[in-house]
């Protein structure tokens, strides 16, 4: 006989249940670690004080001394007032401790402001030339005349996708056998070939270019188109780029796979390219994500390795195999430098689709190499919710 | 009760219980065959002088022990005095450190697993390995981790469901995960995974089971569920037991070896014998202080 959970409904000629004991009274609940109200008003008030201070002092006794000088002044007279009330309050260690929380937000906070500038002002800039059309068309037609929102991107974008998405099919074969190698082998090779990957992850980007331009674009564009100026050589050029990437950042999770799990499938029977294959590498999966979309991040907006490979293009060009081809670094480049007003506005609005694009791979990146359930849910009682937590472990 | 009509549907809700307190008895005829892997049957484990050695440091000299098929061996001794290095030895998981280097036989039913021609791959399949620490593959449910072993090793089943059936209800595992075997294995207490990692050995029907330690991570309660194991596979399997706890030794081995590993000298075996009669009244003294935890 198994039951199953307790009665939904209750029989009519059994007498009702005695009442519940009253829930026993719980101590108030808190964290150690939390801020309480008292410590933003703390905070608060010092900062206001630290302001009205450094105010009263610049304007009585100074001409005036920018805005900079003002609010490093006042954030360092804050952090001593707000560090001594706070003493005062709750002793020295608290107070050292509150400081140590001020200083690292400080710090988060400064670090936040350049980034989310940058990307406010290319969203401000580029908005207004952004037009739907923009994903369609291309710049056929458009005078320099014309106004921003003529044209379009549309050949831009396309170039970017064909020439990442064959750059990432021609680098990520290598890049996680070469970190295989490095990792899962003992061979004396190793050494020399990590050397090799380091240096190659310092190569400036233009030098790739250079290196494809040199040695299969100038002698062999006369024999086939394959080899002309086009969007598979930019694609080669990419993958130098992208390739130390990947394969240090495999390299480096495939290191923090636990040794365990490899004799634990070696135990089992498996040959050694067979535990890599179906142990470590699923294993590191999120990981190697994380490793092409990196790799993705550094080939996408490459300009100069691009500039003598794939040339650039005005209008559309979907072969990456044959032709001159555009993309999204190099239409903003081109853009940019033109004299005309609405050209720059077309370009500011071509690094905002830039942008988009990273992110949308970002995402879909992340998407693919999702952890399908390997990770459980976690069910630590959360203070916000006391009812649901002690109801879990009612007795059963 | 007999055993293949007691079997139940693995997916959960449709199967009647008969009895929670216990598990049926699966009994060895049920296993599910297996197309490729290992030849049925336990085997037996002999070492004639053999040696390890960590570069040129010696850590083992010259043990000659031999476990009977269908049996379960426990290697008793202090620590660093070379148990897990024998252990590894047997199943050629020596070899893989870079430094490692051996002497000596060892022979698996007879037939020397170091001879020339003979596949690593195929030996460490006919002998199953359960390590010290729990290493279930965590991107992998708990049925996946029951058949890797098929996966990695190349050997095939037609009757998976039934062989995870049969492999968790041999480790002592089934009714606590039988609704949940697409859940990840990472999932798990920690004696769960061991036994996990138990059935994942035990579904590719190795001739032998090595055991290292398999117990010192877990709570009372998970290693009594782990030794009532051992004592089940007897009839399928070797049982080769590396532990350090005297009790443990006693409750699960017919035959103990003790080794013993002098300051600056390499693991010897000091005594080997029945189980019994090496805790009761060894030949040596000093086996006799060591199972009474006078020393080590």
């Amino acid at each position: 006989m198994t039951v199953v959970g307790p009665p939904r409904t209750s029989r009519p000629d059994r007498p009702a249940d005695p009442p519940a004991p009253p829930p026993a009274r719980l101590s108030s609940r808190r964290r150690p670690t939390d801020l309480t109200l008292d410590d933003y008003l703390t905070a608060a008030a010092s900062g206001a004080s630290a302001v009205a201070f450094t105010w009263m002092v610049v304007a009585r006794l100074t001409d005036g001394i920018g805005w900079f000088p003002f609010v490093v002044i006042s954030y360092v007279i804050f952090m001593v007032l707000f560090t001594l009330v706070t003493a005062d309050r709750l002793g020295r260690l608290a107070a050292m401790d509150r400081l140590a929380t001020v200083v690292v937000g400080t710090g988060a906070i400064v670090i936040l402001i350049p980034l989310l500038w940058l990307i406010g002002y290319i969203v401000v800039k580029g908005i207004p030339a952004l037009r739907a059309t923009f994903f369609v068309n291309d710049l056929s037609g458009v005078a320099a005349t014309d106004v921003a929102t003529a044209g379009g991107g549309a050949h831009a974008i396309v170039g970017t996708i064909q020439q990442v998405t064959l750059a990432l099919i021609i680098t990520l074969p290598l890049s996680v056998s070469c970190a295989v190698f490095l990792n899962e082998t003992s061979s004396r090779l190793r050494r020399p070939v990590r050397i090799f990957v380091d240096a190659m992850s310092g190569l400036p980007s233009v030098v790739a270019g250079l290196f494809i331009f040199a040695t299969l674009i100038i002698p062999l564009a006369e024999t086939s188109s394959l080899f002309g100026y086009n969007g598979f050589m930019a694609s080669l050029a990419l993958s130098m780029v992208m390739m130390p990437t990947i394969t240090r950042t495999v390299e480096v999770v495939l290191r923090l796979v636990p040794g365990g799990l490899r004799e634990a499938g070696l135990a089992l029977g498996a040959s050694r390219a067979r535990v890599v294959w179906s142990v470590v590498l699923p294993t590191a999966r999120s990981g190697v994500t994380t490793a092409v979309v990196l790799g993705i991040a550094r080939a996408v907006g490459e300009t100069a390795p691009l500039l003598f490979t794939s040339f650039g293009y005005d209008l559309m060009n979907a072969n990456p195999f044959d032709g001159p081809q555009d993309s999204l670094p190099l239409f903003v480049y081109k853009n940019i430098r033109k004299p005309a007003e609405a050209s720059i506005e077309r370009g500011f609005a071509g690094a905002l689709v830039l942008m988009m694009l990273v992110l949308s791979l970002f995402v879909i990146a992340r998407i693919i190499g999702r952890d399908r359930g390997a990770r459980p849910p976690r069910r630590l009682p959360r203070l916000a919710r006391p009812d649901s937590a002690r109801t879990e472990r009612s007795p059963s | 009760m007999a055993n293949a009509t007691v079997r139940p549907n693995h997916n959960g809700p449709s199967i009647t219980p008969i009895d929670l307190t216990r598990e049926p008895d699966p009994g060895s005829d049920s296993r599910p065959p297996l197309v490729g892997g290992p030849p049925p049957g336990c085997a037996s484990v002999e070492t004639r002088r053999a040696c390890a050695w960590f570069g040129d440091h010696l850590v083992l000299e010259n043990v000659d022990l031999f476990m009977a098929a269908g049996e379960v061996t426990a290697l008793i001794g202090p620590s660093g005095c070379g148990k897990s290095t024998y252990l590894r030895m047997l199943n050629r998981m020596h070899e893989l450190i870079p430094s490692a280097s051996l002497g000596g036989e060892v022979l698996l039913d007879g037939a020397d697993i170091y001879q020339s021609g003979m596949r690593a791959q195929q030996v460490r399949l006919r002998m199953g390995m359960v390590f010290q620490k729990p290493n279930p593959f965590p991107a992998m449910s708990i049925r996946d981790n029951v058949v890797a072993g098929l996966k990695l090793a190349r050997v095939k089943c037609h009757d998976k469901d039934g062989l995870v059936e049969w492999s968790l209800m041999r480790a002592g595992l089934w009714r606590e995960v039988r609704e949940r075997l697409n859940s990840p294995g990472g999932a798990l207490s920690g004696g769960q995974q061991q036994r996990l990692c138990i059935a994942r050995a035990l579904a590719v029907q190795p001739n032998v089971l090595l055991m290292d330690e398999p117990c010192s991570a877990l709570d009372p309660t998970s290693t009594r569920r782990i030794e009532d194991t051992i004592a089940e596979l007897r009839d399928d399997v070797t049982v080769i037991i590396v532990t350090h706890n005297m009790q443990q030794a006693q409750r699960v081995s017919d035959q103990c070896a003790f080794f013993l590993a002098a300051e600056n000298e390499p693991g010897r075996v000091v005594e080997h014998g029945p189980t019994a009669k090496m805790f009761e009244n060894p030949d040596d003294s000093r086996t006799l202080e060591y199972v009474h935890g006078r020393f080590g």
